[in-house]
């Protein structure tokens, strides 16, 4: 932790605002976000569609310019891109000319890490999510479920202390989708990293998020912030109880009533 | 999710080989039967013996591999040169706007003209040897090659880049590794296309300024009205077409094995 930057602004948007286009025909897609959390905290953005959360995420991966406003991670402010923060994409956008095993090397590899390093991080992956049998096989022939795992270790391998994931399970069947929910959840609790993580589901971010964040469309803004404990939640990790537990349905419906409060008025 | 697909007529082979049988047993049934005149369609006999004669006399001074060969070599170099120079600019125009911008009208210009109305410049500029008909191919192949591969870099997933990006990749790394291979299919295909223009380029050259090569052999053979030297040269025409086609598809299959999957 950089010094003087307080624990709970290891990511921070101060006052971020995203504008595209020009005059009349410009669209302000985020308006004054100011959102700041702390290291270890899986933060979950919902929202109606349009409501800005992949451009506030764009903001933070480097990919988009804030207009007004900045973003920093641990006191630095983001000028790009970089492998500090590792990206999962709705889609796994993985590169189908290299195996699974040259996959999940590539930022490593990019970064002139040294292999057997590489070679050490890329085993030890693949194993914790059950790809190791297929690592010499190419990712179209895995199945969705798979290709996702797949992209999440790609970005793990590269010991990022951010990550950052936009709907990662939208396009999963929902067998599929809770399996990968507990995977996940698994892989933050031991690991201890800080997530950013946009969906579509509002089940799911109370079930991932220590906080829940829900924005509102056109121009987005963050209209509440909810401090969720399933996450956290010691003991049995069940993952059917978990979530037919009367605070989490009393939670999960609370927030969908914010969202169709939204899309009513 | 994949919508579902016609089968492959690869499966229906043995219609393939019937239609093909069919064809062969009408015309040999026409010739033995003596009903059409030999000038106009030699039978297989006919066809077979001419096939022997040119094999072992050869056609005015070269053997039939000689002008099998120099119509294949005259492919291989105008083809691989402009195929390789073609994407290499394609991908130079896909990456860089303002080298786009550059070449754009010479590529765009150069690609829908037919090859034949500028044969006559080149024989002027080159002479009448082997030079101005491998530049020919070239001028062929290059624009072809180059918008299938400024295409196919244009085509990249955004994602996979900001991917590439967010990995920790340098933007020399993301062409190298990245975009290279995400237009590797489109360039195949470009490829696949070019051959197939070069080729028949490549035979009204010889028809128009020539001395050997199989298309010279077929024009020549049709000037003295030897039809059966024509018919055996246009069926080697359509084998040999149909082995380079069948060679290139089968080196896109090995080397872009996860294309349109």
């Amino acid at each position: 932790m950089a010094e003087g930057i307080p624990a709970a602004e290891f990511v921070r948007f101060a006052d971020v605002s995203v504008v595209f286009g020009r005059g009349a025909a410009s669209v302000q897609a985020l308006q004054a976000i100011s959102l700041s959390f702390a290291k270890g905290d899986f933060v979950c953005i919902v929202g109606p569609s349009g409501c800005g959360k992949t451009t506030l995420m764009q903001t933070l991966a480097g990919f988009l310019r804030p207009s007004t406003g900045a973003v920093s991670v641990d006191g630095q402010p983001i000028a790009g891109p970089g492998p500090d923060r590792g990206v999962v994409f709705q889609q796994p956008a993985l590169f189908p000319w290299r195996t699974v095993e040259a996959n999940a090397g590539f930022g490593p590899e990019m970064r002139g890490i040294d292999p057997a390093q590489r070679r050490a991080r890329v085993e030890t992956w693949l194993a914790r999510v059950g790809l190791t049998e297929f690592r010499h096989r190419y990712p179209y022939e895995l199945s969705g479920g798979m290709q996702q795992r797949l992209a999440i270790v790609r970005a793990l391998v590269n010991e990022p202390v951010l990550l950052l994931m936009d709907e990662p399970f939208g396009a999963l069947d929902a067998l599929t989708r809770e399996k990968m929910q507990e995977e996940l959840h698994a892989v933050w609790r031991t690991s201890g990293m800080t997530v950013l993580f946009i969906t579509h589901s509002v089940e799911e971010a109370v079930y991932l998020g220590t906080e829940v964040v829900v924005m509102s469309p056109r121009p987005g803004r963050i209209i509440e912030r909810i401090a969720a404990p399933f996450a956290r939640k010691e003991g049995d990790r069940d993952i059917r109880a978990i979530k037919s537990s009367p605070a989490f349905v009393a939670m999960r419906e609370r927030i969908l009533g914010l969202i169709w409060g939204m899309a009513e008025g | 999710m994949r919508a579902e697909r016609p089968a492959k007529a690869e499966r229906f082979w043995p219609i393939t080989l019937a239609s093909v049988a069919i064809l062969f047993a009408l015309w040999a049934g026409v010739s033995v039967l003596g009903l059409v005149n030999p000038l106009f369609l030699p039978g297989p006999g006919l066809l077979f013996s001419s096939f022997i004669d040119l094999l072992f006399n050869g056609y005015k001074g070269y053997s039939l591999p000689a002008h099998i060969g120099v119509s294949l070599m005259r492919v291989a170099l105008g083809f691989g040169s402009g195929a390789i120079v073609g994407t290499l600019i394609g991908l130079g125009m896909g990456a860089m706007p303002l080298f786009d911008a550059f070449a754009a009208p010479f590529v765009e210009f150069l690609r829908p003209l037919p090859q034949l109305a500028y044969l006559v410049l080149l024989i002027v500029w080159f002479g009448i040897g082997e030079t101005s008909k491998i530049v020919l191919l070239f001028l062929t192949a290059l624009p072809v090659a180059a918008i299938a591969a400024r295409d196919g870099v244009r085509n990249v997933p955004r994602e996979r880049i900001q991917a590439a990006r967010a990995l920790g990749a340098s933007p020399g790394q993301i062409f190298r590794h990245v975009i290279f291979f995400s237009a590797l299919p489109e360039i195949f295909v470009g490829a696949r296309l070019a051959i197939g223009i070069v080729y028949a380029t490549l035979i009204a050259a010889e028809i128009i300024a020539g001395s050997d090569g199989i298309g010279w052999l077929v024009f020549d053979a049709g000037r003295f009205l030897r039809s059966d030297y024509v018919f055996v040269g246009v069926l080697l025409i359509g084998l040999m077409g149909l082995g380079l086609d069948f060679g290139l598809r089968t080196l896109e299959r090995r080397v872009v094995h996860w294309a349109g999957k």
